[in-house]
């Protein structure tokens, strides 16, 4: 590599292979603008995690109708639920394993957190 | 602590694939998509061809030296085009003054012939951009050094202070004399001329490197070079008027006759961080995106490809989590 530099917001350009093959790559956190948004003053409580076929996600003193938005690595979602009330259970037993966001929103806030489903 | 296997990422490290290119990984316990920006059918190929510098330009577009050209890369409509061609030579570094509006010039360092060849001299121009046609004019050569192939320097920056820094290698161990620019950091006005704040009346402002490719300025102010060494590459904290310990030391190892060594050590600056992994390009990282590459952010060339990531300590001048391969 011959060079790498930051722009202003995040992501990291950088040449790759300079001498036979070259070219730029960026490298970016594609949840970064969601993770950012966290409005929740507590943070979710999700167990288990790394968990399986089921986990429960929770919160703290807070009971309002939300939306409840399982994303995998690519930001893509996998699992949707509406009018959701806590503590509530997640069916992920038709996931395959590896790195998840749980995304929980009502009509004020909204929270991302990391889940991981573990092979058996 | 932290060796980021980007280099070899296309390899064996990719945990899925989408279109365009793009790869999802992980870096500690971010996610990043990775994506090729600028691909290989932009470049000519072979050994001396490609991209030497990237430069994020006030139009926020990635400026890139290609060759005989400087080009853009604008990341929102995906779109490269060129700002500056040159008839002969290999331009090395970019970079622009950071008062653009007022000052509009763009200073390049450029081999006279091809990078890796031998004999020939980098030189440093001063160009000026014209709005009007959206592209770069009126050269200016200001200084140049001999090297011998990739044993180079040649990285350009402009500092907050708003003075032009260059790295420069030494050149067969040649006695250091007023204006001799090899194996230096050298500072310089917008203008070329020498600042009065020099340390000695010349574009000297630190001496004694070997092969420094890279610089950087911290937030605080602070400048940082990596350099390729002999046997040890290291990061030194340029601080003017002193020598970083070339062709007496590499790293922090002596190599000449012991009262040589003696007399040095009394007054060598020596490096806040010693490695073996070939530097280039270095950049300062502290967005909140990707908390892993907070501090300085290191391209390593040679046999040993990637991005290193060093932690630094608050006052930015110390290395306090070294990466290891």
């Amino acid at each position: 590599m011959r060079d790498v530099v930051a722009a202003p917001n995040g992501t990291v350009y950088f040449i790759a292979y300079d001498r036979f093959k070259p070219r730029i790559n960026s490298i970016s956190n594609p949840l970064f603008s969601s993770l950012n948004q966290q409005t929740f003053i507590h943070p979710l409580q999700i167990y288990p995690n790394p968990g399986t076929d089921q986990f429960q996600v929770s919160r703290k003193n807070n009971n309002a109708l939300s939306t409840v938005r399982i994303l995998n690595s690519l930001g893509s979602e996998v699992l949707r639920y509406e009018q959701v009330k806590f503590p509530f259970t997640v069916n992920s037993s038709e996931l395959v394993t590896g790195i998840y966001f749980v995304q929980v929103t009502n009509d004020r806030e909204t929270r991302i957190q990391k889940w991981i489903k573990a092979s058996k | 602590m932290k060796k980021y296997c980007l280099g070899v990422l296309f390899l064996s490290c990719a945990s899925a694939q989408l279109p365009a290119q793009i790869t999802v990984d992980t870096i500690g316990t971010t996610i990043v998509h990775i994506e090729t920006v600028v691909d290989t059918t932009h470049f000519a190929g072979g050994y001396d061809s490609g991209p030497w510098d990237l430069h994020w330009g006030p139009d926020d577009k990635l400026w890139y030296t290609n060759k005989k050209q400087i080009n853009r890369y604008d990341p929102i409509t995906g779109i490269n085009d060129t700002i500056l061609r040159v008839n002969s030579g290999y331009i090395m570094s970019v970079a622009t003054h950071n008062d653009f509006a007022n000052n509009p010039y763009v200073y390049i360092t450029k081999d006279t012939s091809a990078y890796y060849g031998q004999g020939t001299l980098v030189e440093l121009y001063r160009y000026t951009y014209n709005a009007a046609v959206d592209s770069l004019e009126n050269p200016l050569l200001i200084l140049n050094w001999g090297h011998a192939g990739e044993h180079s320097g040649g990285r350009v920056m402009v500092g907050a202070d708003t003075m032009v820094y260059v790295t420069t290698a030494e050149y067969y161990w040649q006695i250091d004399t007023l204006f001799n620019n090899s194996g230096k950091v050298l500072r310089l006005h917008p203008d070329g001329s020498i600042p009065n704040d020099n340390p000695r009346p010349d574009y000297t402002w630190t001496w004694g490197h070997r092969n420094p490719q890279g610089i950087v300025q911290t937030p605080n102010g602070n400048i940082i070079t990596s350099e390729y060494g002999m046997l040890h590459d290291e990061l030194n904290v340029i601080l003017p008027g002193n020598h970083y310990g070339w062709f007496v030391f590499d790293g922090v190892s002596c190599f000449q006759p012991v009262d040589t060594c003696n007399y040095y050590q009394t007054f060598v600056k020596f490096p806040i961080d010693i490695g073996q992994n070939p530097p280039s390009g270095i950049t300062w990282y502290d967005h909140p995106s990707i908390p892993e590459f907070h501090g300085i952010l290191e391209a390593v060339t040679g046999n040993n490809q990637g991005l290193m990531a060093y932690t630094m300590n608050a006052a930015m001048d110390s290395v306090i989590q070294k990466p290891v391969i």
